[in-house]
């Protein structure tokens, strides 16, 4: 006949289980903080010198989409905010003409871990980098 | 003798319907004179119905277990928003941020849940009043916490949400990083009118949740508890632990109603969001026919119904009918603390009607018998 188990190794399991779950909760609410933190990213379109010492100069008007985001228009020296929620983010920058209309596109993907402390996007530089 | 008889069932139900029945009327008037569009008022209920049914439904389980109307829910509310401040300052947005509030709450909840169940456990007999008064001093508490602890003691980084002194969270709390995110979350829309149904789905899973609470062990114990509570103690229920559980359900299903709620209106009003969550989720089960000691689901969404319906056309019936939009809002206002006194009272004279019936009908076969 089987032995029913102790009521020290039932207390202990239960403690073993609501363990288990408490852990699940935090691993769950740890993963929608990193999911849903939105970070504000300071966007400027300035000229930058790459790691070669070439110098690029900035873009004459530029759109850049954050993740099918609200779009942020930039003129040349021109610095905007923009919002990008969670770690991974594509950036799409549509080069402008004379009359606003869109004459090359270019995709990014960058991750918030990249950035500098204070978020600083130079968009001629991630131009440059999707090339 | 069968006329006399179905006479008798009429008075019956609309005595037992009271309530929703002078409430319908009232409404109907009311829509009347508003001249409100029906895609209108169509498109107002589905949006008060997704943004209450789930206080509402929180306050299914304490009636369940015979302590009536739990005005302790305020405490859930409380540790709701306790949720949504966090986020806020962290930034975290759309339904990560929403669970994440939901997250920080269920602890909370669950905390001062069991100091209200256990309160009320000393108090039975009188758990309404009691969780009512524990409700404003729990108030103080959130007040004292959230004015001079946030920000002091408890890290506060988002200087949008402290006040100039450096510590202490504004009166008004921005939630554009939610708003509408369960709402919004599945697009649809039918002949113009939005329909929220992420959040209908989730209120039907919940729903869903209390016709299966009731058939296991735990909610059979709590409708012996509701029922009798020396005779479920005899019958060797734990009551007092019983009785607790489903105010520490019910008080952590509010934190989440207050989420969600907070979430379709996008505003957190930091010291008095909580105040009128209780009052107004009691006073739409009542207005859908519920009592002190029986609420069904059907009672929530007819109550939910018939009480918004009411918000929405007392204001411009008002306007149309004395000049004055104001007048309509003293009119809902007073309604609804009306409706709560109405239904306490009904209760209380429903219970004797009742009893009187019974000692009646017991007096009949006993006089037959002999």
């Amino acid at each position: 006949m089987k032995e029913l188990p102790s009521r020290r190794r039932i207390i202990l399991k239960h403690i073993l289980v609501n363990c288990v779950i408490v852990l699940l909760l935090i691993g769950l609410g740890v993963w929608c903080y990193v999911q849903g933190k939105t970070y504000k990213l300071s966007l400027g379109n300035y000229a930058f010198t790459d790691q070669n010492g070439e110098e690029h100069p900035a873009l004459e008007a530029v759109e850049v989409f954050i993740d099918d985001k609200e779009p942020v228009f930039l003129l040349e020296d021109d610095s905007g905010t923009g919002e990008a929620t969670g770690r991974q983010h594509t950036m799409v920058i549509k080069l402008l003409d004379e009359n606003d209309n869109p004459i090359e596109s270019r995709t990014l993907k960058f991750s918030v871990a990249d950035l500098d402390d204070n978020l600083d996007v130079n968009v001629a530089e991630f131009w440059n980098r999707a090339k | 003798m069968k006329s006399s008889s179905g006479g008798n069932a009429v008075t019956l139900f609309c005595m037992r319907n009271a309530v929703p029945i002078v409430f319908l009327l009232v409404s109907a008037v009311g829509i009347y004179y508003s001249q409100f569009t029906a895609e209108y008022l169509i498109q107002e209920m589905l949006t008060r119905l997704a943004r209450n049914s789930f206080l509402v439904l929180s306050l299914l389980i304490p009636i369940m277990a015979g302590m009536g109307l739990n005005f302790g829910m305020v405490l859930g509310a409380m540790a709701g928003q306790i949720g949504l401040i966090f986020i806020s300052d962290w930034n975290v947005s759309g339904l990560y941020g929403m669970t994440l509030a939901a997250l920080i709450a269920t602890p909370l909840a669950i905390l001062f849940g069991w100091m209200c169940g256990v309160v009320l456990n000393k108090a039975r007999g009188r758990e309404m009043v009691t969780s009512y008064i524990l409700g404003f001093f729990m108030n103080g508490v959130y007040q004292l916490v959230v004015l001079y602890g946030f920000g002091s003691l408890v890290p506060i980084l988002n200087p949008e949400l402290v006040l100039s002194r450096g510590y202490g969270i504004r009166n008004v709390t921005n939630l554009d990083n939610i708003r509408g995110s369960l709402d919004n979350a599945i697009e649809l829309e039918i002949m113009g009118i939005h329909v929220p149904l992420a959040t209908f789905l989730l209120i039907g899973v919940f729903c869903l949740f209390i016709l299966w609470f009731r058939r296991t062990k735990i909610g059979q114990d709590m409708r012996a508890t509701g029922q009798d509570l020396s005779v479920a103690h005899s019958a060797g229920i734990p009551v007092m632990r019983t009785r607790i559980i489903s105010i520490v359900i019910s008080t952590v299903l509010a934190a989440y109603g207050q989420i969600i709620f907070l979430q379709n209106v996008g505003t957190l009003n930091t010291y008095n969001s909580h105040e009128q969550a209780g009052v107004f989720a009691i006073a739409s089960l009542l207005v859908g026919g519920a009592t002190v000691a029986r609420a069904s689901i059907l009672n929530v969404f007819t109550g939910v119904l018939l009480f918004h319906l009411m918000f929405v056309v007392s204001p411009m019936a008002g306007k149309y009918l004395v000049g004055d939009a104001q007048i309509g809002e003293y009119f809902r206002v007073f309604v609804c603390y009306a409706i709560i006194s109405l239904a306490l009272v009904l209760h209380a004279w429903r219970r004797h009607a009742d009893k009187e019936r019974a000692r009646a009908a017991l007096r009949g076969e006993a006089g037959g018998a002999a």
